[in-house]
């Protein structure tokens, strides 16, 4: 034991001690030795209010004779009256000392040696003992009054200690919450997280979070930890409904000790069941101009002296900033979907002017090649290669329709994966022999990777992309030039170029170089937009359709290419994947 | 018989314009750009007698810019103006702006090509009737370059 005269001891569930920072730890380490020391004591032990279980559990020990039966032994505090002096200091709140354990009817014998003792309760901002610090002396009457004032003050630091500790992890958790916050995009996680946060924070058994829906003007269930989540959406309040539903009317905080004794509580969604039911504390959970919702912890009810289950003035302030800061990610994410919303519609109705100019474009065109054949049907004898000039026009525009047809499907299509695995590097060898036309004089050169791990990918969709840029590529140069493909591990060099890519995946490259006339400096964006073209052929959806299919992979493309010195289109898709499939 | 300018982006329907048109009779040239439009309005001597015109090529509001060099070339010039879907509100600015007529490209069950016909003939007929008026204007010293003109 003299190595480590402080051991971890307890690696179990005292939450005051999981939520501290190292340096309480320390604090709380020193503290004790320097009461065994300062009041030449043989041992002692600094033991807490475990929260969860309402158990005093030893969390330090300082001296001889610790070994893993008497900490075993001592683990847990009974709280039965006579059962200890610790118990008895953390029950009534007040030091005891004994000169002569052999007389005294609190003490229980854990060491042979000892004959006094002195022991004084950690007492937290609001009255409440958190714990008990214990000083032996294998000497009779070994401690005064001074030891005993002293010794106090020592357990008013190691609870100041705790207290900040605690406040500690509170603002940590907040701050937790709030760069999540900046972090999410969509509110339904961050629901969870905030759950969690709180639950963990205030020490409560469980925390839901209730929304208003605006549809159905119901407080419907959104997240939760325990046997409640299983319901999510599925537990509803009408506004006013129970104490939930008042909280959620109302605007104002209900908290108390027994949620059973109020008048409008009515047991309709608990996270346990009623008769386990303790403490309840619910606040509103506040958007721009309304309630838009309710966030509550609760507590068990235990028959523990030691466990403080109200929540606290401090629990309801904690509780409130979380509320608010799930109201501004919740209306946050409902500002965003709208925004989609609306982008989405603009999106479609550009679109289906486009087609519809396009496409009547396309017919006229061909109505043309009608009106003549039909007039020329009425010649005798009928002109044969006026006609056949006729047919052919008319089956130029057929086919052209049924490319735009097709490219349309192709994006509306692009996101929809049936993912397999494949080699990267044969899924570009294959598109290379599918894209470049037979004849064609472009310079082909492929430095594909052969030791890269498959990717988890629509295998014909890829294709679809790849072949596009050899195409694009191909048909932008004319006679000559030369294509590079080459496929990779993502170099950081290659990450570099696109910031929203999460670094802590693994990414495979492919790039599409060329000496062709390359993009515009102004059109590196804008050429995946949507219909937009530089040549007559189709709508103007290739690369957004290329764009649209890497994206469904979870990777992403630019150009990167120097304008006027060639294009060079750079893919990223990820190595392995975290959600299903494959 | 008469000029007629077609002005269209795409090549196809510019000569299944002209094909029509000269079937007709009419001297048809063509053009494949706003700009080349508007050059051919500014250098054509005598000027065109009918203008035949796509609303939107490289600008949505390109069957205005057209419309606007003809009659500045010709006050009499008469200018059919074509859509596509999803533009009639501008060809309706045209007819506002003084084209004789909008056509839409595709309407069903309709021979499209035909009526473009119909409707350049009825074109060439009210230039003829303006030119007609105006000469008859002159001669009474009313308007232009009459001996009574001021």
């Amino acid at each position: 034991m003299k190595d480590n005269p402080n051991p971890p001891l307890i690696q179990a569930d005292a939450t005051l001690i999981d939520v501290a920072d190292a340096r309480c730890n320390n604090q709380l380490h020193s503290l004790l030795e320097r009461a065994v020391r300062d009041l030449r004591g043989k041992r002692g032990f600094l033991a807490l209010v475990d929260q969860d279980t309402g158990e005093l559990v030893v969390q330090y020990t300082s001296g001889e004779g610790w070994d893993e039966t008497v900490i075993q032994r001592r683990l847990r505090i009974g709280q039965q009256e006579g059962r200890g002096i610790t118990a008895f200091v953390a029950a009534s709140g007040v030091s005891y000392r004994t000169g002569d354990v052999t007389r005294d009817a609190y003490y229980v014998r854990y060491f042979e040696d000892v004959r006094s003792e002195v022991a004084v309760p950690l007492v937290d901002a609001f009255d409440r003992v958190i714990g008990v610090i214990n000083i032996e002396s294998e000497r009779y009457f070994a401690f005064d009054d001074r030891d005993e004032l002293y010794l106090e003050s020592l357990g008013a630091q190691a609870a100041l200690c705790l207290s900040m500790a605690d406040r500690l992890a509170r603002e940590h958790a907040l701050i937790d919450v709030a760069n999540q916050l900046a972090l999410s995009v969509d509110a339904g996680p961050m629901m969870q997280r905030v759950v969690d946060t709180a639950s963990r924070v205030l020490r409560a058994d469980d925390c839901s979070l209730f929304l208003i829906n605006h549809e159905t003007r119901l407080l419907s269930l959104r997240a939760s930890r325990g046997t409640l989540g299983r319901n999510i959406n599925g537990a509803t309040y009408k506004l006013g409904e129970g104490l939930t539903g008042s909280v959620a009317l109302e605007g104002r905080t209900v908290r108390t000790e027994d949620p059973r004794l109020d008048t409008r509580w009515k047991g309709l969604h608990n996270e346990f069941p009623p008769e386990e039911l303790g403490s309840y504390l619910a606040v509103p959970i506040h958007g721009q101009s309304h309630v838009i919702g309710v966030l509550r912890v609760v507590r068990k009810r235990r028959c523990s002296k030691f466990y403080h289950h109200a929540f606290t003035e401090d629990d309801e302030g904690l509780l409130l900033t979380l509320a608010s800061q799930i109201g501004v990610a919740v209306e946050n994410s409902r500002l965003r979907e709208r925004l989609l919303q609306t982008e989405r519609l603009a999106a479609w109705g550009e679109m289906s002017a486009r087609s519809a100019h396009m496409l009547g474009n396309r017919l006229f065109a061909m109505s043309g090649y009608v009106n003549e054949l039909s007039h020329l049907v009425t010649c005798r004898p009928i002109p044969p290669d006026q006609a056949a000039e006729m047919v052919e026009g008319l089956k130029r525009g057929v086919g052209r329709l049924a490319e735009i047809l097709a490219e349309f499907r192709d994006f509306v299509l692009a996101t929809k994966l049936a993912r397999t695995p494949a080699s990267l590097s044969s899924v570009v060898r294959e598109s290379v022999e599918e894209g470049i036309p037979p004849g064609s004089d472009v310079r082909l050169e492929l430095e594909l990777a052969e030791d890269l791990p498959n990717v988890c990918v629509d295998v014909s969709k890829l294709k679809r992309c790849f072949t596009e840029l050899i195409e694009n590529s191909i048909s932008l140069q004319g006679q000559g030039g030369s294509l590079t493909v080459r496929c990779r591990r993502a170099t950081d060099e290659d990450l570099k170029a696109f910031s929203a890519v999460p670094r802590s995946r693994k990414y495979a490259a492919a790039e599409f170089q060329d000496s062709g006339p390359g993009v515009k400096a102004e059109d590196k964006t804008r050429i995946f937009t949507p219909f937009f073209t530089t040549r007559a052929k189709g709508m103007g959806l290739g690369l957004a359709i290329v764009k649209g299919i890497v994206e469904a992979h979870g990777g992403a493309i630019q150009e990167l290419g120097e304008p006027g010195a060639g294009a060079r289109f750079l893919i990223l898709l990820p190595l392995e994947r975290d959600d299903e499939g494959c | 018989m008469g000029t007629v300018l077609v002005v269209d982006d795409e090549e196809e329907v510019r000569l299944s314009i002209k094909r029509r048109l000269e079937r007709e009779g009419y001297t048809v040239s063509t053009a494949a750009s706003q700009e080349e439009g508007c050059n051919a309005l500014g250098n054509a001597t005598p000027p065109y007698d009918v203008v035949v015109t796509d609303m939107l090529m490289e600008e949505q509001e390109s069957g205005q810019a057209i419309l606007k060099a003809a009659v500045t070339a010709d006050l009499f010039t008469e200018v059919i103006v074509l859509t596509a879907h999803g533009n009639v509100n501008n060809a309706v600015e045209c007819m506002r702006l003084g084209a004789f007529d909008y056509l839409e490209k595709n309407i069903p069950g309709v021979d499209v090509y035909d009526l473009l016909t119909m409707k350049v003939r009825q074109a060439m007929d009210r230039r003829k009737q303006s030119l007609g008026t105006v000469r008859r204007l002159e001669g009474m010293g009313i308007y232009g370059k009459g001996p009574g003109a001021m």
